[in-house]
């Protein structure tokens, strides 16, 4: 195997694709699409689903979050990475500024440090599921799992500092896997429970409203389709076409994620728990589910190993962190996963639905400057040169590095989002059940940033509008 | 080549990585930029179909729960 060498790969890996040098066409867009898709986060939407719906109403919920979140978000890192060759964080640059993509390079590593919390827990406690079934012991420890949790991590570092490789023997093993597992989960929840009663099983914690729980379920899946954000740019650079870019997303991260979603509601609803390491050695037996645990364990090191992969092959572009080595980039962000993990960290997993709202909270708003910003202003034209270019020379160097504007109004949706639905505490208010949260916050925050912009910052010249436009 | 020593003059020093990959950097904008357009964009066809897909899957079920439900809180 050749040797891995991060500085090259974060310097070269992020160079324009050309023409010549782009790979994927619509069907296997599609397939890695829905090898993304169908991973063990499945199961966890599924169950926080599960918590306010029946089963239909958690699938048409699911259907209606991703259709709209997925084909508008993907709008702009998808199409604009097809036509440029560019990663989605470059591309950020058109609309935040040079220096200002490094807020959303920072925000999103928060994210994934959160998902590589919730799956290593999840490894964690399926571990410690297999580990107790042959014990003959009830559970294992606390400490135990979070030991678990916690070589997991160290697992996923000696993987992703190895490089893309080895990530991608494991991926070449463990997405088929996955797809046995849900058409296993399938079949025994047709044959032992039967549709008839899956689709009469009331949700476990409902709001009085079902209007209420229903919009809850379709702004959880507005977050769990937002949340595809980081994976999109780097694939779609490598299409061969527009098309082949944008509609595999609709053939995975819609149709796959909601086929997938709605078999982990469906166990979660009739097995009456919310924890998938749980509902599968009850829904499945003591000889498949240890099975099924074993290949979710592993499954969780490869979806953990590529989210961290790609997390650290950003931060590795940031200026500060050029002169550091790969494996003191990849160690200190998994490091800091492990102490989170050891601080209780392990919340998060049994709160996942809190982290689906806060990412709508996010990328809501990032979503509709970014559609605006390269739409509607600039009529789908970026100059690649001041995309790449770091000084203040740029177009997009804005003031100081920032497009304020975009920023200020960036942070001020996040807040209004709070007037809508509160994700923390799953408190809502009234204009909630009218528009939900995301649709009150984006459309309003697109409408000021155009305003704004046409205004103020067009005409002032900055931000390479104007020669755009002539 | 004339683009390529346009670009590089332009953006040498000012990327932020090694001299060997800037140069590679600016062969491919310089490229990018002959070519118009790496790869070709969707159609208007694309763009219904999208448009289309979005009321279908994600209004028309809120519009239909809405009036099955009732929109109260």
């Amino acid at each position: 195997m050749a040797k891995f060498d991060a500085n090259k790969e974060s310097q070269f890996g992020l160079l324009p694709i050309t023409r010549s040098e782009r790979v994927y066409n619509l069907l296997d867009n599609t397939s890695i699409n829905i090898g993304l898709t169908i991973a063990t986060w499945c199961f966890l939407i599924g169950a926080s689903l599960a918590l306010f719906t029946d089963f239909w109403t958690a699938v048409w919920g699911t259907l209606a979050g991703n259709m709209l979140t997925v084909l508008v978000m993907t709008w702009m890192p998808c199409l604009s990475s097809a036509k440029y060759g560019v990663d989605g964080y470059t591309g950020a640059v058109s609309f935040m500024g040079t220096k200002g993509k490094n807020f959303i390079l920072v925000c999103v590593a928060v994210f994934i440090a959160c998902w590589d919390i919730v799956l290593s827990v999840l490894f964690a406690r399926s571990v410690s599921n297999v580990v107790a079934v042959f014990m003959g012991k009830e559970a294992m420890s606390h400490a135990f799992t979070i030991c678990m949790a916690i070589l997991c991590m160290v697992i996923t570092f000696l993987v992703v500092w190895k490089g893309p490789l080895v990530i991608k023997k494991f991926n070449n093993i463990v997405a088929p896997l996955m797809c046995v597992v849900i058409i296993m989960l399938a079949i025994i929840l047709t044959v032992k429970i039967g549709w008839g009663n899956i689709a009469q099983a009331e949700p476990l914690t409902p709001y009085d409203s079902k209007w209420v729980n229903f919009l809850i379920a379709v702004e959880l899946s507005f977050g769990a389709g937002l949340s595809w954000w980081p994976e999109m740019g780097g694939l779609s650079r490598l299409c061969k076409s527009g098309k082949a870019a944008y509609w595999p997303n609709l053939f995975g991260l819609v149709i796959a994620a909601t086929v997938a979603t709605s078999i982990g509601t469906a166990a979660c609803l009739t097995i009456g728990s919310e924890d998938p390491t749980v509902w599968m050695l009850k829904l499945a037996g003591i000889g498949l589910g240890v099975l099924a645990l074993c290949f979710i364990a592993v499954a969780n090191i490869t979806s953990c190993s590529t989210i961290t992969y790609t997390m650290c092959l950003g931060l590795k572009g940031l200026k500060v962190l050029q002169k550091k080595s790969w494996g003191s980039i990849v160690g200190v962000f998994c490091a800091v996963v492990a102490v989170a993990l050891i601080c209780g960290a392990d919340w998060i997993y049994d709160h996942f639905y809190i982290m689906l709202g806060v990412t709508c909270v996010f990328y809501v708003p990032m979503t509709a400057i970014a559609v605006v910003d390269y739409f509607i202003l600039r009529k789908q034209n970026l100059e690649l040169r001041s995309l790449l270019n770091q000084t203040n020379t740029s177009k997009y160097y804005f003031w100081g590095g920032v497009n304020w504007v975009a920023l200020i109004i960036f942070i001020a949706a996040a807040l209004f989002y709070l007037v809508f639905f509160n994700p923390a505490t799953l408190v809502y208010h009234t204009p909630f059940i009218y528009c939900t949260a995301s649709l009150g916050a984006g459309i309003p925050c697109a409408i000021v940033y155009f305003i704004v912009m046409k205004l103020f910052v067009v005409k002032s010249g900055k931000g390479g509008y104007v020669t755009l436009n002539q | 080549m004339a683009q390529y020593e346009e670009v590089y003059e332009e953006l040498k020093g000012r990327t932020g990585t090694d001299p060997e990959v800037e140069k590679e950097l600016c062969k491919r904008v310089a490229e990018i930029e002959t070519q118009g357009e790496v790869v070709p964009g969707l159609t208007k066809g694309d763009w219904i179909l999208s448009w289309v897909l979005i009321a279908l899957g994600t209004f028309l079920p809120i519009v239909v729960y809405a009036c099955k439900l009732g929109i109260s809180g």
